[in-house]
């Protein structure tokens, strides 16, 4: 088991009405497998972080994919895509 | 955070593009120096813009920034680097973005700015909401700017 801390930005923030959380997750778990268990939950979970949403990663504050392995103690920042400059 | 030839910034108040250039080109030697200003539009389409709030990953966002000047610096040999871009609540008009490239001749200069901006569109952890009278959007992300992007890995 590990803990991951979640963070949301920008309209997932909003949607979500949360700045994050810890989520606890099976050992070897990846970016995808916090999303799959985060949808569970239904509600607005599952609407904004729908498959067909474009929901982005950082693992430790690196830009990551899906398959992004995780460990306990990770900062996990679920955002939409960036529109900064 | 400032290296002698970068200066890379989160603004959480407004700053004044015209004195932090001025300092910026006062401090480097180099003959040529190119930047970039964006500001805040009072209307997208029809509607209208009053504010815009601007998110952003506090610890990344500088993280990226620092690295986008970095390969700038790199790619083009530029002699300084120059990105300051803000978070929070901005008023129409009010600028939100100044890149700057210095370096000894100006395609190194033009090239550098262009791409820091480019790459800032991109590669920096920042949203856009545009907060209007009746209205509060955030910002899609666009084609145009990740194609902007991929013209500089070619």
């Amino acid at each position: 088991m590990i803990e991951v801390q979640v963070l949301y930005f920008a309209s997932l923030r909003d949607a979500l009405d949360s700045e994050g959380e810890t989520v606890a997750l099976d050992d070897g778990a990846t970016v995808a497998d916090l999303l799959a268990k985060l949808r569970a939950r239904g509600s607005a979970f599952a609407a904004a972080l729908a498959p067909d949403k474009p929901v982005r990663a950082a693992v430790d504050q690196e830009f990551a994919g899906s398959e992004a392995a995780l460990r306990d103690g990770t900062e996990v920042g679920l955002f939409p895509p960036v529109t900064g400059g | 955070m400032q290296a002698d030839d970068l200066t890379v910034e989160v603004a959480a108040e407004g700053f004044d593009p015209a004195a932090r250039l001025g300092t910026f080109m006062r401090q480097q030697r180099a003959g040529a120096v190119a930047s970039f200003c964006g500001s805040v539009r009072g209307s997208a389409g029809k509607r209208t813009v009053r504010q815009l709030r601007i998110d952003h990953y506090p610890g990344m966002t500088e993280k990226c920034m620092r690295r986008i000047a970095e390969q700038a610096l790199q790619r083009w040999q530029l002699a300084g680097a120059l990105a300051i871009h803000r978070c929070g609540l901005l008023e129409a008009g009010e600028p939100i973005v100044l890149v700057a490239a210095a370096a000894d001749h100006r395609k190194a200069a033009f090239s550098g700015c262009q791409m820091m901006i480019d790459y800032l569109k991109t590669d920096a952890p920042f949203w856009k909401q545009e907060i209007g009278p009746e209205t509060k959007v955030w910002v899609a992300a666009k084609q145009d700017d990740d194609s902007a992007k991929l013209n500089w890995e070619g």
